[in-house]
């Protein structure tokens, strides 16, 4: 069985020591500045553009799938839904609540009130993603992105009989990926085990199913009602639209993280952390996927998820513009760039899904008894 | 506008407004449909189109603008918050109406270029007729309620002038014979601005006299000179506009004859009150949220010293008016360098741009 899917953090860390770390930090602070310097009217005009699209998609999607006929249309009206669903989500929705634009001083691209459409409530969002995960990227107990709490994916969790089933969980989260994002920050699992009381419980669903309630309204209610008798075609159409938005997005936020080469963390490990050293852990735990522009933009740039967990604030096309000297950074500290095109990056993630279904062993425990 | 939305956002929502009708009420979303077709067109903002440019000075331009059906229509003497993108970056600034009101929405502003100042330097070199502007509603109360029949004092300096000129021309447009004493003072005749608009309401206004002081040549206007120029000046009651140092003699001088009753002041610079620098030093101001820290000088607003600290904290005209920079003071003294009001009670809230430290500080600034 390969158990090479995750180098072990203990080695690659020990390569540098203080002073490269302190250096790493200078030059990747000077980097930041640089971008912050140049940071204008093209950025706005960016995300101007990109809600601009996002809304000429959902009007002729919608509008395809309300008033068109035959599955030509139906197929074209779920396309360009879908695309709106993406684009609003990954590089408007996303990047908008990193705060990335709140220097534009524009209140509807405001990170703390901008809402996206998506059944998470941005409240959660900003909560589980903003300050638990991109401050505890791959830190095993402390990222609670890291296999969401049902996925087993490196040797150092623990294996239960459950984990075997993984493969099909794992589908399951992926058909139903907004649901998955959206109860994440309620952290079900502490009810369920009593680790938090009944009141705290019902506080942390509201949000939740205000939310949700709102969605599921729009997408199946108050579309398919206004038109009429097509509202089978409507209803269909936008049940299929969000399955391949889920489907796109679940791939390629798996790949930001769980791909082949990508570290996990111990808690002990990230104890004393510099910000050299976090700098380090988010370039460790990261992989970027490589492709063009247009497939940059879908991702929402999150296929510079180096570049973007390094600076999670700065306006997202800013990633692929600092991606060379990100890279060139990393040879110089002799740190691996993990990058790769999409199908081979999906694939690694794949199969740590189903390598790690089976009880796997930490590394120096395997090569002990390979000795023996 | 945010400075202003903010203080309604608590309002209950009508029915057409519940999200669960979104996106179909959704107006950031529906105005920006609008915009594509009519840039100047809007829901729920306040826009207006540069109508036309008018160069005054080598560093002063007139805008005239046709405003959206949102504009209320405004009275001479108040003042408009205009919020322009700079670099994308949106801003707001302060100004003077500087015309009596006009038919369908249309306004104008007149616009200094200031030094350290990206708002008016952009508005100078940058705005061009076709442009949209966002506005907020007009609002201040300067000369919006001046005694029936009293002779008049209007005495401005530099671009003090704009919200005089909106006055005399609403006085013209009033066909009054009133007694009117205008004292302007400006470097030379070339600085002289909206200089087409004061002869029309000098032609139009029998009982003005006009006086205008250039520096240049016949030294600067002062208590000294006024007296002067209009002896009567005590039983006057009189309208002033001009930077800081101009605005407190005149103050002082009414203060003196104890007639400050009879004064409206106008400022449209920050606060240059004089502070008594000996027993005062720079004080460590700590913000609540993200544990940052600064020094303020002795007299610098909290709002500058924060900036050169490499903070943004969000604010708008920098002049005490907007109250976007307002943020709650957790714990410390601070003075109001407008009104000169120290006040060191817990949890109030204090405005950036004119509030000074008086001692350590921890304030909850909010940044952009």
């Amino acid at each position: 069985m390969n158990t090479n899917t995750t180098a072990s953090p203990a080695i690659t860390r020990a390569e540098l020591d203080r002073s490269q770390i302190a250096a790493l930090q200078d030059d990747l602070d000077a980097l930041r500045r640089d971008v912050l310097a140049r940071r204008g009217a093209q950025d706005a005009r960016h995300i101007h553009r990109a809600v601009q699209g996002a809304r000429g998609a959902a009007i002729a999607g919608r509008g395809l799938l309300m008033f068109g006929w035959g599955p030509i249309s139906w197929i074209a009206g779920v396309m360009s839904l879908a695309l709106a669903k993406i684009l609003e989500n990954m590089e408007v929705g996303h990047n908008v609540m990193h705060g990335q634009y709140d220097w534009m001083n524009d209140p509807t691209l405001n990170s703390q009130s901008y809402d996206w459409d998506i059944v998470c409530a941005g409240d959660h969002w900003r909560h589980s993603h903003n300050v638990e995960h991109h401050n505890h990227t791959n830190i095993l107990g402390k990222d609670h992105d890291y296999g969401y709490g049902m996925l087993r994916l490196t040797e150092r969790q623990r294996w239960t009989p459950a984990a075997l089933l993984q493969p099909i969980w794992y589908l399951l989260l992926a058909i139903n990926f907004q649901w998955g994002v959206a109860v994440h920050d309620i952290k079900i699992g502490r009810f369920v085990k009593g680790r938090m009381d009944r009141a705290e419980f019902r506080e942390r669903m509201r949000p939740f199913v205000k939310k949700a309630s709102r969605q599921l309204f729009k997408d199946y209610v108050l579309f398919p009602a206004l038109a009429f008798w097509q509202w089978p075609r409507v209803l269909l159409g936008n049940l299929l639209a969000n399955l391949i938005r889920n489907l796109w997005t679940n791939a390629i936020i798996f790949c930001g993280h769980f791909t082949e080469h990508a570290h996990v963390f111990s808690r002990a490990e990230t104890a004393n952390e510099t910000r050299g050293d976090w700098y380090l852990r988010q370039i460790q735990g990261s992989s970027n996927l490589e492709g063009g522009p247009w497939f940059h933009l879908l991702t929402g740039h999150l296929s510079h998820q180096i570049e973007h967990h390094l600076f999670p604030d700065l306006p997202a096309p800013r990633y692929a513009e600092i991606a060379p000297q990100v890279r060139a950074i990393c040879a110089r500290y002799g740190i691996h760039y993990n990058s790769g095109g999409f199908w081979s990056q999906y694939a690694g993630v794949l199969k740590r899904i189903l390598v790690h279904a089976f009880p796997t062993r930490p590394r120096h425990l395997q090569a002990a008894s390979e000795n023996s | 506008m945010p400075a202003l939305a903010n203080s309604q956002a608590k309002k209950r929502r009508a029915w057409y407004q519940s999200t669960w009708l979104r996106p179909f009420n959704d107006l950031a979303a529906l105005d920006g449909l609008l915009q594509r077709v009519q840039p100047r067109a809007s829901l729920q903002e306040i826009r207006a189109r540069v109508e036309r440019v008018i160069d005054e000075t080598a560093d002063t331009r007139t805008f005239v603008l046709r405003a959206n059906r949102h504009w209320p229509g405004h009275r001479a003497g108040q003042h408009v918050l205009v919020d322009v993108e700079v670099d994308g970056r949106r801003l707001q600034r302060c100004f003077s109406l500087s015309a009596a009101p006009g038919r369908r929405g249309k306004l104008q502003i007149t616009v200094k270029r200031q030094r350290a100042d990206g708002v008016s330097a952009w508005m100078n070199s940058r705005l061009q007729a076709g442009d949209v502007l966002r506005l907020s509603a007009p609002f201040g109360d300067f000369g919006c309620d001046i005694p029936e029949s009293a002779p008049l004092l209007m005495i401005s300096a530099g671009s003090g002038i704009t919200p005089m000129i909106a006055l005399l021309e609403t006085l013209a447009a009033g066909a009054t014979a009133r007694d009117i004493v205008f004292v302007h003072s400006c470097r030379n005749r070339d600085q002289l601005i909206l200089a087409g608009q004061l002869q029309n309401a000098v032609s139009q206004l029998p009982g003005l006299r006009l006086h205008l002081q250039f520096s240049d040549g016949q030294g600067r206007l002062d208590a000294k000179a006024l007296r002067t120029v209009v002896p009567d000046f005590a039983r006057r009651h009189t309208l002033a506009c001009g930077p800081g140092g101009f605005n407190q003699w005149i103050a002082e001088l009414y203060g003196e004859h104890g007639i400050q009753h009879q004064l409206e002041l106008e400022r449209f610079s920050a606060a240059v009150r004089e502070l008594d620098h000996n027993d005062a030093a720079a004080q460590t101001v700590t913000c609540d949220l993200t544990e940052q820290s600064f020094t303020a000088l002795p007299g610098q607003s909290l709002l500058a010293a924060a900036e050169s600290a490499g903070l943004s904290p969000r604010h708008g005209c920098r002049v005490g008016i907007c109250r976007s920079c307002q943020c709650r003071r957790i714990s410390g003294c601070s003075e109001n360098l407008l009104t000169g009001e120290i006040c060191d009670e817990p949890d109030q809230l204090i405005q950036l741009c004119i509030s000074s430290a008086r001692s350590a500080l921890t304030l909850e600034i909010r940044q952009i």
